[in-house]
């Protein structure tokens, strides 16, 4: 065996591996990976694989405009400032488009952190995305087939750079994101400040428009859907500022002149109901109502309860604003589900547009449904007002069994003399004395409460009033002040005031509500006749109670009252009335006449429910499929289906 | 010959960061590290050698030999190998003298051939440029094998262990340089005695699949 293994047979063996290693020789050549598409690990949520792709474009020199789109994208996502577009960007229109809308949205997000919101910030936005940090892989998972040589001077062909982790600053504090590079100083309370953003960001969507008519509109699709949106959501946001300033007036309604056109032009999808949530809110807040009723049409029927509520309380309230009492009721069929000052409204608006529209029955219905079996809270006044509506209707006609029926539905049982008492005030006020006869005098002998007792006097004291019943009048005062003077003897001087205060509450407004009456009375001699004998009537009755208890807490109101009567007595007892009378002149204009008020409620507290909508999700429109861009998508996914 | 920097550094770096991860971005702006595929991937490959060696103990033999090698990786780090080496030993000069002139042979056999098993980890990678324009791709291993030795008719057991440099060529060959001392633990007229020794191998093969970059 060791003469087989000779020095010639090592020696071959030994040439026929050299041999092979010299062929097997690995020469150094230049290795970079392929560029492939450079923006599918952006779209994968691979932000250290596309900051890769990116820094692989830069070390094989093969970078352009595209590469450039890429680092703003990459800006944008990490929360990073943003640089103007290259020279070679703004030389590609594509690649100017889409780093013009990464602007675009740069700013939105600026913007949107600083505009109060109820909710998140991005709300509905691409950038719920993209400030979740977690969203992306921003660190390169290990692999053992490559080798990492760290930093060197040395050059080696074969080598390309490495993944770096990618840190996002979308974390920082709100307060510090990027907003000190905007419009410093910020402060978070200044409207101005909000409004110069939504200002700019304007400027930045007309850019965006300007950029696409370069382009294939094709490939960018509902761009301009997209950017009339936020352009009418824009125009909102300034219309809503408190005091945008008087140069920024002449802005924003030219803003909001352009976002009405535009949004009118564009053509909605069919199941879209932004569009018309947004043209309708805008003319509510500029004051187009034909153009707002039109627009909630749509939305009256939305699967979304809240819309669709929202949307007809606006109708109806529209309408009832504009005296378009038709289409308030041919809207407000029935009520409205919803935070109780909501439902108030809509039904005070609902009902009485029935009312102004000759639909008792329909104004009744709808009040009945609103009232019915509810405790009204004395702070809602809608509700309130509707109420007295309904008595005002209902004192119209004859007392019946329905009229009792509707005043037991309106409340809970136990305020049944309550709501008649209140009914009975109402008959007066229109004129109605029977009516509220019929409601009080069952009262009065039912009544256990010895302190309602003077209110009933009173009202039925009103009714022998305007019944022309002096007697009955003058019986009914008799009973109002009744047990007077035998309780007076036993009331401590100094607290009779307090203690008859309730008393003589009423009388003082019996009688102070006679004189704006009989003004109405007219002024022929039978009337001027009958006014004189309720005047003196008046005036007996003020100067025997003042006479009777002068300590009390009226008798400084029932002094000018009765100096006013005596005034325009023709024979009017004494000169002491006109001296007196003339340095409290000013209560003389209670006698020019009664304004019938209708018991409108404050109309500027009716509710303003917001009416909300998704915002625009993206203006981006991010490449897809290599470079050039086969694709843009609007969200960080690959398009389903590219075009 | 140029060499990546210091080879004891650069192999050192390299394998502490064939496991770190990347660097922070915030230093993305300075000059940042560089990365490679590894020239010759072993993870799930088997591997075919043949090899030349000599067992050195400073003993009464000198023993030359080859054999052939297979083995499998595991990973890019871990892989397990089986070896066996056809030793041609004989005496040497000094021994023949003492067993021709006073009849006196030595109580050690003469080792006719080795079978080892164990496992080859590969802590970095490395790479030289030779003559300028070749790249020599290598992986620093250490080794740590036992197994038996046939040393006539005895059975010895054998334990070697060493560095060694798997390098990577083209068309997926490989040239390895084991460098490793070895134990063996013979029975012999005194009794168990072991023998310690250098056991370099230099092994040609190839790997089916491993032509080289991805």
């Amino acid at each position: 065996m060791n003469q087989r293994f000779t020095p010639a047979v090592a020696a071959g063996l030994g040439l026929v591996a050299l041999g092979g290693l010299v062929t097997g020789c690995v020469p150094m050549t230049e290795q970079t990976p392929p560029r492939g598409d450079l923006f599918a690990p952006l779209h994968e949520g691979n932000l250290v694989g596309f900051e890769h792709q990116l820094a692989l474009d830069d070390h094989a020199a093969r970078d352009d405009a595209w590469t450039d789109v890429g680092r703003a994208l990459l800006d944008l996502v990490n929360c990073r400032a943003l640089s103007a577009p290259t020279a070679r960007v703004a030389d590609d229109p594509e690649a100017y488009l889409v780093y013009t809308l990464i602007r675009l949205e740069d700013h939105r997000r600026q913007r949107l952190l600083r505009q109060p919101t109820d909710g998140a910030w991005h709300a509905d936005t691409l950038h719920a995305r993209l400030s979740e940090t977690d969203h992306f892989e921003r660190q390169q998972r290990d692999d053992n087939h490559l080798v990492q040589w760290p930093t060197s001077a040395e050059a080696w062909p074969d080598e390309w750079p490495d993944f770096v982790e990618i840190e996002s600053e979308c974390r920082r504090p709100r307060r510090n994101l990027g907003l000190e590079r905007f419009a410093p100083p910020w402060n978070d309370v200044d409207p101005n400040g909000l409004t110069g953003h939504l200002v700019v960001e304007w400027r930045f969507t007309e850019m965006a428009r300007a950029a696409a008519r370069m382009v294939d509109g094709s490939l960018f699709r509902d761009l301009d859907a997209d950017l009339a949106s936020h352009r009418t959501d824009l125009a909102i946001a300034l219309n809503e500022q408190t005091d945008p300033g008087e140069e920024a007036r002449a802005t924003v309604d030219e803003f909001t002149e352009i976002a009405l056109r535009e949004l009118r032009t564009i053509e909605s999808k069919p199941d879209d109901t932004t569009h018309a949530s947004r043209l309708a809110w805008l003319a509510m807040l500029v004051g187009q109502p034909q153009l707002a009723i039109d627009s909630f049409q749509p939305l009256l029927n939305h699967p979304n309860e809240a819309v669709a509520r929202t949307s007809q309380y606006y109708v109806v309230a529209t309408a009832w604003r504009q005296g378009w009492w038709d289409i308030g009721a041919e809207t407000a069929q029935e009520l409205i589900d919803g935070p109780q000052s909501l439902r108030s409204a809509h039904a005070y608006f609902a009902a009485t547009a029935h009312r102004h529209a000759g639909q008792p029955d329909a104004f009744l219905g709808l009040a009945r449904d609103a009232l019915r079996d509810r405790r009204r809270n004395p702070d809602d006044p809608f509700l309130g007002a509707l109420y007295r509506e309904v008595l005002r209707e209902l004192a119209r006609y004859e007392v019946d069994e329905r009229t009792e029926e509707l005043l037991e539905e309106f409340g809970p049982r136990g305020e049944l003399d309550i709501r008649r008492r209140e009914f009975a005030e109402v008959a007066l006020d229109v004129g109605r004395p029977e009516v509220a006869e019929k409601m009080v005098a069952p009262l009065v002998d039912d009544t256990r409460d010895a302190r309602r007792l003077p209110r009933l006097h009173a009202i039925l004291a009103l009714a022998a009033f305007m019944d022309d019943d002096r007697r009955e009048f003058n019986a009914q005062i008799e009973r109002l002040l009744a047990h007077r003077d035998e309780l007076r003897s036993a009331i401590p001087r100094h607290r009779r005031g307090a203690f008859f205060a309730h008393q003589d509450a009423e009388l003082a407004r019996v009688l102070r509500a006679m004189l704006p009456v009989m003004a109405e009375w007219g002024d022929d001699p039978a009337a001027r006749a009958l006014r004189q004998q309720w005047l003196v009537s008046i005036t007996e009755h003020t100067q025997a109670f003042l006479r009777r208890a002068p300590e009390s807490a009226v008798s400084d109101n029932l002094t000018d009252l009765y100096n006013l009567a005596g005034q325009l007595l023709d024979d009017h007892p004494r000169g002491y009335a006109e001296r007196v009378g003339s340095e409290t002149a000013s209560t003389s204009a209670l006698i020019l006449g009664t304004v019938d008020m209708p018991p409108a409620p404050p109309l500027d507290q009716a509710p303003r429910p917001r009416l909300r909508w998704p915002a625009v999700h993206s203006l981006l429109r991010i490449p897809y499929g290599g470079v050039p861009p086969a694709d843009f998508s609007s969200a960080l996914e690959p398009p389903e289906e590219p075009s | 010959m140029a060499v990546k920097h210091s080879i004891a550094i650069a192999l050192t770096v390299a394998a502490a960061a064939v496991f770190a991860p990347g660097s922070a971005w915030a230093d993305a702006d300075s000059e940042r590290a560089t990365l490679q595929e590894r020239y010759g991937t072993k993870e799930g490959r088997f591997f075919f050698h043949g090899a030349a060696t000599a067992l050195l103990r400073d003993d009464f033999f000198h023993s030359p030999g080859y054999g052939v090698d297979a083995g499998y990786y595991f990973n890019e780090v871990v892989g397990l190998e089986l070896r066996f080496f056809n030793l041609h030993s004989e005496l040497t000069r000094a021994a023949r003298e003492l067993r021709d002139e006073e009849a006196y042979v030595p109580d050690l056999r003469a080792p006719d051939a080795l079978l080892t098993a164990g496992t080859r980890l590969s802590w970095g990678y490395g790479k030289v440029l030779t003559l300028g324009r070749f790249v020599v791709h290598f992986d620093p291993q250490l080794l740590v094998q036992g197994g038996l030795t046939f040393a006539e008719r005895r059975l010895v057991p054998t334990a070697t262990a060493g560095i060694g440099f798997l390098t990577h060529w083209r068309y997926g060959i490989q040239v390895k340089l084991d460098l490793q001392a070895s134990v063996h633990f013979e029975q012999r007229n005194r009794g168990m005695v072991p023998a310690t020794g250098f056991f370099p191998v230099f092994a040609i093969g190839w790997s089916p699949g491993a032509e080289g970059r991805r």
